[in-house]
């Protein structure tokens, strides 16, 4: 038992819990956006698998990590955009589009990278964030080195969860989105433009989802490969449900996630005497095991999934 | 609803016009892509046709593509129909898969024809049972359908993945795969020289038997009732849950039954990765052939014909044949946003009632 509790072993785990919550986090955030203004956005897994593929191919050509990001985020918005145009324009469903977007996105991102990269047996690869040292704050022990000598989207996503607390309980806007949610028609009927709300929440959330996707190529692996998103877009839906649709509740839930995913990861490094598909299968044994505590108590935003349609009582 | 034989004939060329549509913008943005590789979309989509007509086997290797997806679409409709979204159909398909192994190889001394009639139950149940569960917790626990298949289709996939490695390897070979299927339990081939088995037959009959099933049976209506208003479904004395769980089990069996043919049909063993993302693609399948079983096959062979021949074209001419992904996506997206107007059925099956809850 000794190896598993020495320091060395605790601060690396901590470190591995918060890198691995970071793409999860921020794409549930995103999700409260576009859930609290009724649009369920199943497309967030391809918005984080656009956004993964795009930020890696930014950052590999221009070299810079910084507008790698940016181009994750543009990517996540684009598809954004279109599920917006297909389940708010024209209010189909927004299951289907979802699934349907999430294949193109697998397409898209799989048919770019053979075609830049081709087949290779070495992943082409970029540097990871490097880490900011916080002044003064990385000095405290373990806090320290686990919290404030992270790198910078690290505090981008913490400070995120705290923002978008603020925006959606504590500002007109949050006000507009959560009536849009609720009771889109009494909104309207208050001179919300409950349209225009949900394009915007949709494209925060797809923006969100793309910067977590770039977290995952340019934060944790530095490369690409096919479907890295791994259905963490669904375990991202699966913490909102958790988290009750409160940033900051699912910024827990997103600690306590990674923190499972990343203690399989360390069994598995340490090489504990269970088969590693077992070890791999605990995130989504987790999700399962969550959706089932919090089916029954869920209590959503009323008008979720319902596409609104201004003409029709 | 009576329809006569004018408006059946326009509602089909209603249909007819929009999915075409949806093909050729597909098509073109699809080839934007292919162009932008430097290679010329007309020529390509060339080779692409070319693949899959002219040739025999391409033409056995479009029915080999098909036959799975019309199980796992047929089984996604039915679940459609009572207003859920089985998205399982990988982890229902390898758990079938598997069990279907089990079943040939363990068993013998039993007629050819008994045996792969036990196999295939066999496979039904176990997908069924994989599908069911999901259905139960949505029943009792109110858990989200969506999410609880996908999440249940990587269990499936490290399940198997386990399975395979270890306790049920084939010692003799390096990959990590399950035995082989015995020669006499493969299914018969219904093209000379080509892959394509009697599978794509069942596949059919299939089709006929979920038409009569939701259209002329109880159990079929009842389905149809709670998807189309819970509430009133309740009112009638329709046991909501115990609907549910059949759904689920019922489109969890087909899906099943689909990895039970993928296995004694095309690849013999059960393999890692087999599933491969099938259970989104048969969904594809559904929504063209507009959940309708007849209108399934059809969109099956378009879509099973597409993988083949997006496969000959990666061969031939070196565009990725993730293409056919694109093209299936967008072609969906544009069917979708095309039906988006007041005659629209998938509108009314999908959009508006999203909304009702099963409480």
């Amino acid at each position: 038992m000794n190896k598993y509790l020495t320091s060395t072993f605790i601060i690396t785990y901590l470190i591995a819990m918060i890198k691995t919550s970071i793409p999860i986090l921020l794409a549930a955030s995103g999700e409260i956006y576009s859930e609290r203004s009724g649009v369920v956005n199943i497309n967030l897994e391809g918005q984080i698998l656009a956004g993964a593929f795009f930020a890696f191919l930014g950052a590999y050509i221009t070299g810079s990590l910084f507008l790698g990001a940016i181009m994750g985020i543009l990517a996540g918005m684009l598809f954004a955009l279109a599920f917006g145009f297909a389940c708010i324009t024209k209010k189909a469903s927004q299951i289907v589009v979802g699934i349907t977007l999430n294949i193109t996105a697998l397409g898209i991102t799989s048919y770019l990278n053979r075609a830049y990269f081709g087949i290779t047996t070495s992943l082409p690869r970029v540097k990871v964030m490097p880490q900011v040292l916080v002044p003064v704050l990385n000095k405290i022990p373990i806090l320290g080195e686990v919290f404030f000598s992270r790198d910078l989207m690290v505090y981008i996503s913490l400070f995120t969860a705290i923002l978008s607390y603020v925006i959606i309980f504590k500002t007109t806007f949050g006000l507009k989105m959560r009536s849009a949610g609720e009771y889109p028609r009494a909104a309207e009927t208050m001179g919300v433009n409950v349209y225009r709300i949900q394009y915007i929440s949709l494209l925060l959330c797809g923006g969100l989802a793309g910067l977590g996707g770039s977290y995952l190529t340019l934060g944790m692996l530095g490369g690409f490969m096919e479907n890295i998103s791994g259905g963490r877009g669904f375990i991202a839906l699966a913490l909102v449900i958790f988290g009750k649709w409160h940033p900051l509740k699912i910024l827990l839930a997103a600690m306590l996630f990674g923190g499972a995913d990343a203690l399989q990861v360390r069994l598995q490094a340490i090489g504990a005497d269970i088969p590693y598909q077992f070890m791999l299968m605990t995130p989504y044994l987790l999700t399962i095991f969550i959706l089932i505590i919090t089916g029954k108590r869920a209590t959503q935003p009323a008008a979720l999934g319902v596409p609104y349609d201004r003409e029709k009582l | 609803m009576i329809k006569n034989k004018s408006q059946i004939i326009e509602n089909t060329w209603y249909n007819v016009k929009k999915i075409s549509i949806a093909i050729i913008i597909g098509a073109i943005i699809s080839g934007v892509f292919i162009y932008m590789i430097g290679v010329n979309p007309i020529e390509a989509y060339g080779f692409l046709i070319k693949g899959i007509f002219t040739r025999r086997y391409g033409v056995g290797e479009m029915l080999v593509k098909a036959t799975p997806l019309i199980f796992i679409a047929l089984g996604f409709s039915i679940s459609f129909k009572a207003g859920l979204t089985n998205l399982g159909g990988d982890g229902q398909l390898i758990i079938g898969a598997l069990f279907a192994i089990l079943a040939g190889t363990s068993i013998s001394g039993i007629p050819v024809f008994f045996h792969l009639l036990l196999i295939g139950s066999v496979a039904m149940i176990a997908g069924g049972i994989w599908g069911g569960i999901a259905g139960f917790f949505k029943a009792k626990f109110n858990t989200n359908e969506v999410i609880m298949t996908i999440m249940m289709n990587y269990v499936a996939a490290y399940l198997v993945s386990f399975l395979i490695e270890r306790p049920l390897r084939d010692k003799s070979a390096v990959l990590p795969q399950s035995e082989m299927v015995p020669a006499h339990l493969e299914l018969a081939k219904v093209l000379e020289g080509t892959r394509a088995h009697i599978g794509i037959i069942i596949a059919i009959i299939f089709a006929v038997l979920v038409y009569i099933f939701i259209k002329k049976t109880d159990f079929g209506y009842r389905i149809r009732a709670i998807g189309f208003s819970p509430p009133a479904a309740r009112y009638a004395g329709i046991n909501i849950s115990r609907q549910i769980i059949l759904s689920m089990g019922l489109s969890g069996a087909l899906a099943g039954l689909a990895g039970m043919t993928l296995v004694y049909g095309t690849t013999f063993r059960v393999l890692d990765g087999m599933a491969g993302g099938m259970g989104f693609t048969a969904i594809v399948v559904a929504i063209l052939g507009r959940t309708n079983p007849f209108g399934i096959i059809l969109a099956a062979l378009l879509i099973g014909g597409l993988s083949a021949g997006g496969n000959s074209m990666q061969v031939q001419i070196g565009v990725p044949a993730a293409i056919i992904q694109i093209l299936q996506g967008l072609i969906i997206f544009f069917i979708v946003i095309g039906y988006s107007d007041k005659k629209s059925i998938i509108r009314k099956f999908l959009g508006v009632k999203r909304g009702c809850k099963y409480e």
